[in-house]
């Protein structure tokens, strides 16, 4: 079966041809699901966010023809996911709650003189941005689908290739050189 | 740092960052289609004139004229443009571009024959010939005499004692009730299919083995694990369950993978379902084990369920319960037990046999009602008794903290694993140290001040593994930059000192299988290779080639293997490639 371009779903979608919607659901959903699994525990609940965002998708197309269509899927599915996660954490149903990886990224981020507001602000996000910017692709890839999609490794090695060994050093060694690089630029 | 700001942090990660890792696996990655476009940009740099959009006819520079000119030589391309694997140089880009590529080699066997030569045997029981570079179009054949085809790893122990593996001849008898039993087993499985469930491989998707070193993601809480009985393969990696048919074919000739479960309808829920079952399913590295609400059964192949293990009480006097804390009369003393022992739901991280000696070592992860952060177990057991007792004996690990590679010498019974080398929340840990583990007592001791090379194992005394290596520039008599570099090397315990056997190594998926590695090799860019040698990297011989990109090597074991490529999957099965139309994702 081919895989269309997101171009050629996203003029589905703007002529509101539903075989758009499912083109975009089998090209993206199954990374989708796995990042919400990893947010939320649950896969009903995954499934509830992908189905959630897939309408808001159909919703706003057209009138809005976002410039990236993959980022724009996953970056409303990360958001509603996130929600629920929130609000299942208030209201204590979050005991079955998967644990992110934020103490891996805290731990090269942590300053002993700056505990707290070293995680503040723009000025953070943009240095480490500036880092993504100078990995090669594939580390870089590794990086977001960690921290951002918060995917497993395991579910990395699946995505990019090779052991779970590979991406686990390689995730380590690159958060070694964003210290090294946030300690370069006095962040640190 | 706490979620909130985790979220705003990542939540500030470049939009094209997020979409790059979303259209990953939908692009091509495979090393001829990167060459060729680092080298369509290369020509119309340096040809322009051929490459004006206004002007398509140009005349083309003579022959001569080329020739009279010095070649000059490609530009440097910094790693950060390159794909990993063509680190290796230069010479390797423009060897790449000669290349003829789309040619699949074969290992053909001679009738009678098997590739793979079992692991002990010496090259004098066999002989390869020389393969064919790909130069020339079409197909080249490769054959090799070898002694007869040892069985799966499960069935064929490791030979050397002091490698990774369980290294004993006799297998003592199995929790799932004998081993002939089982063996005989001629009725439908557990997976829908008929026969003895034979684990094939284990593990990480990587090359992994059907013998006692196991390895698991710490976020795997299910076993990864490829089986066969009379009727299929199955495949079984996080929560992708697939089965391929020994015998059906599609009209063109493939084989191909299906779902595991094909009962119409079925919710999947309930033990009657292959994909429920295969989603219980753990390894300890031989025989096969269902992990079911906090209880570990051995499971046999008709499905039955015998509990095997709950973790009840450890060495210390630790006591655990499935629950909320509370003071229950039906079970005494549990107001006694501190909170921390009390889990929600306990998950299943390793689990491993250490050979024959009767006990079993695994990592449980207890999660609790109100607490963001799991605990884990590290520990020794031995099955339950008739009265369903157990004591699972503590790993005494700095930080309780174990990596998910280890290895275990029978001889000694030590069981060899990474520890973090630290523990502090402000710096993290800066890599793994090798420690020896008392099956006995649980008393760790640390072996070497070095730390442990990625891919790591322990074989004759020595760790081998893939270390990470300083190469500093020198310019003009002083250092001027570096990188680092892969090299496979050997780290003595005792001295520390760290020997490199291959430098800017491009070998891959580097372990062990008895006295033998295996790895993968790109020689060069669109010819990559399953190798298998001696640690000391000595009687180097190739298993299979394809003219393709080899991006994983996910289950091996001696006559069955199975990679990933950029074109697609492939089954190599005692030497005959098996034509697949696999589906990765159901």
């Amino acid at each position: 079966m081919k895989i269309l371009t997101d171009t050629d779903i996203l003029d589905l979608l703007n002529a509101k041809d539903q075989s758009g919607l499912t083109a975009l659901s089998d090209k993206y959903g199954a990374l989708c699901q796995k990042m919400c699994m990893q947010i939320l525990g649950s896969r009903e609940d995954a499934e509830e966010c992908l189905n959630d965002a897939l309408l808001k998708i159909w919703e706003s197309i057209p009138p809005n023809r976002p410039e990236n269509l993959s980022g724009y899927l996953v970056t409303v599915c990360r958001r509603l996911a996130i929600d629920r996660r929130r609000g299942a954490l208030r209201e204590k149903r979050g005991g079955g709650m998967p644990e992110l990886p934020l103490d891996e990224l805290s731990a090269c981020l942590a300053s002993p003189d700056r505990p707290e507001d070293v995680f503040d602000g723009r000025a953070l996000t943009d240095a480490v941005n500036r880092f993504l910017d100078t990995l090669p692709a594939e580390t870089r890839v590794m990086f977001i689908l960690r921290y951002w999609y918060c995917l497993p490794v395991s579910e990395i090695a699946a995505e990019v290739g090779g052991g779970a060994s590979r991406v686990k050093m390689t995730l380590m060694r690159t958060r070694k050189k964003l210290r090294a690089c946030l300690e370069q630029e006095g962040y640190l | 740092m706490n979620e909130e700001k985790y979220f705003e942090l990542t939540g500030g990660f470049r939009p094209d960052f997020i979409a790059e890792a979303a259209e990953w696996k939908h692009e091509d990655h495979s090393a001829e289609s990167e060459i060729g476009a680092i080298f369509e940009a290369e020509l119309k740099r340096r040809t322009p004139e051929l490459h004006s959009d206004t002007d398509t006819e140009k005349e083309l520079p003579s022959v001569e004229a080329a020739e009279a000119e010095p070649i000059e030589p490609m530009p440097e391309i910094s790693q950060n443009d390159m794909p990993r694997h063509l680190a290796a140089g230069i010479t390797a880009i423009a060897a790449a571009i000669a290349l003829t590529v789309g040619a699949l080699v074969y290992m053909a066997q001679r009738p009678g024959d098997s590739m793979i030569t079992p692991a002990g045997t010496t090259l004098a029981d066999s002989s390869i010939l020389s393969v064919q570079t790909g130069m020339e179009p079409g197909i080249s054949v490769q054959t090799q005499t070898a002694a007869q085809s040892g069985s799966s790893a499960a069935e064929n122990p490791a030979s050397g004692t002091d490698s990774a593996g369980s290294g004993t001849a006799e297998n003592s008898e199995s929790a799932s009730g004998g081993e002939s039993d089982a063996e005989n087993y001629t009725g439908t499985n557990f997976l829908g299919g008929s026969g003895h469930l034979r684990l094939i491989a284990s593990g990480e998707p990587k090359l992994d083995f059907g013998q006692s070193t196991l390895q698991y993601d710490t976020s795997n809480l299910m076993g990864t694990m490829a089986l066969e009985d009379d009727d299929y393969w199955y495949l079984l990696f996080g929560s992708q369950y697939s089965r391929i048919s020994k015998t059906e074919r599609d009209a063109d000739g493939k084989a191909h993978n299906e779902y595991i479960c094909q009962q119409a309808g079925c919710p999947h829920n309930s033990e009657a379902c292959p994909a429920f079952q295969a989603s219980q399913l753990v390894t300890d590295g031989r025989d096969l084990y269902a992990f079911s609400f906090n209880v570990l059964f051995s499971i046999s192949d008709d499905g039955t369920r015998t509990p095997f293990f709950r973790l009840s009480e450890d060495s210390d006097g630790n006591r655990y319960r499935n629950g909320s804390p509370h003071d229950d009369p039906n079970d005494p003393g549990s107001a006694d037990i501190p909170a921390e022992n009390w889990y929600s739901e306990m998950g299943l991280i390793y689990f491993t046999r250490l050979g024959d000696t009767g006990k079993w070592f695994a990592c449980f992860q207890l999660s609790h009602f109100d607490s963001t952060r799991p605990t884990f177990v590290n520990a020794v057991f031995e099955p339950m008794n008739e009265k369903g007792e157990s004591t699972a004996t503590l790993l005494k690990l700095p930080y309780n903290n174990i990596d998910c590679r280890f290895a275990f010498d029978s001889e000694k019974e030590l069981l060899y694993a990474g520890v973090p080398e630290e523990h502090n929340e402000n710096e993290g840990f800066s890599g793994y140290l090798l420690y020896a583990i008392d099956i006995h007592t649980g008393e760790a001791e640390k072996q070497s001040d070095a730390h442990l090379p990625s891919n790591w194992f322990y074989s004759g005394g020595k760790v081998y593994g893939i270390g990470w290596d300083e190469q500093v520039f020198i310019e003009g008599g002083k250092p001027n930059g570096g990188r680092m570099v892969d090299n496979y090397g050997c780290l003595n315990l005792e001295t520390g000192e760290w020997t490199v056997i291959e430098e800017n190594t491009n070998l891959e998926n580097v372990n062990c299988i008895g006295s033998k590695v295996y790895a993968r090799r790109q020689r060069s860019v669109g010819d990559d290779t399953v190798i298998r040698m001696n640690p000391d990297g000595t009687e180097e011989e190739v298993l299979y080639t394809r003219k393709n990109r080899i991006t994983a090597l996910n289950y091996v074991s001696e006559g069955f293997i199975f990679v990933q490529t950029s074109g697609g999957f492939e089954l190599i099965l005692n030497g005959e490639c098996i034509p697949l139309d696999f589906r990765y994702d159901f």
